[in-house]
């Protein structure tokens, strides 16, 4: 059944034409090693790394230094498609990652204004945590 | 308890299987997704798949209504989808096989059931007859 099943995504595949959309600047080299589940702060350069894993990001608190393009690492550590798209507080997108599965990614995060962000999962929007740039 | 089957042609057979396969893979794909949201809509393209093929006399009395609403299931999949997005390729995918899936459920539709407004005088005229049947029963009793 499984095979029947990957027979027809993959003729679904062949029909479409397509392509998929994305806006993120992303690269999937390996970045930084994981940080604290509680928060992660990242100097300018340095980034910072978000965990995916069981349709939730660790950690939910991240810290980028303002006016800086930073990079943040998603390390999704599961079957389930995820990204990274960050959001001020207005509700304006600023942000939108390549959605990746079971894969690292650096994402280039540019210059950010001092203040208080959402970042969540488009495909999960439950997955959320906040950005504290200053 | 199991329906009387009618012999189906191969063609019949052929266009029942893809409703099924084509059920069973955008159902897979949402699986896979995980979430609450996803697997609900997985668990409901799953029963719809089954409720298309199982023998059952009330599932085979009321397949037409089986093949609509898995056809509104779909769309309102699709409507949703492009709503709120995400918009990514495995979603592109999963769109286009429920594109597909409504297209054969239509063919379906037209060959098994013919035009929909005269499946609805019918079954509107079937409603009639019981709500009669149950009142006459009723008055009777009383």
């Amino acid at each position: 059944m499984k095979r029947v099943i990957q027979a027809m995504a993959l003729a679904g595949l062949a029909t479409l034409t397509v392509a998929c959309s994305s806006g993120g600047g992303s690269t999937a080299a390996p970045s930084a090693a994981p940080s604290a589940s509680a928060g992660a702060s990242a100097d300018a350069g340095s980034g910072v790394t978000v965990v995916a894993k069981d349709i939730a990001f660790s950690p939910t608190a991240i810290t980028l230094p303002a006016d800086t393009a930073t990079p943040v690492v998603l390390d999704n550590q599961e079957a389930a498609p995820h990204n990274i798209a960050i959001k001020d507080a207005a509700g304006t997108q600023v942000f939108k990652g390549d959605i990746v599965t079971q894969q690292k990614i650096t994402y280039n995060v540019g210059p950010l204004a001092a203040g208080s962000y959402t970042f969540w999962c488009e495909v999960h929007p439950n997955m959320t945590g906040t950005v504290t740039v200053q | 308890m199991f329906a009387t089957r009618t012999p189906l042609r191969l063609s019949d057979v052929v266009i029942r299987a893809a409703i099924v396969g084509l059920a069973l893979a955008t159902g897979y794909i949402h699986l896979t997704l995980g979430g609450l949201l996803f697997t609900l809509n997985a668990i409901g393209y799953f029963t719809a798949a089954a409720a298309m093929v199982v023998p059952l006399a009330l599932a085979v009395r009321f397949r037409w209504f089986i093949r609509v609403g898995l056809i509104g299931y779909a769309a309102t999949t699709i409507v949703a989808w492009a709503i709120q997005g995400p918009y990514f390729q495995l979603a592109y995918i999963a769109k286009g096989i429920e594109v597909a899936l409504i297209a054969m459920l239509v063919i379906d539709f037209a060959r098994m059931d013919g035009n929909p407004v005269d499946v609805i005088k019918r079954e509107l005229a079937n409603l009639n007859g019981f709500v009669a049947k149950v009142r006459g029963t009723a008055g009777a009793s009383a």
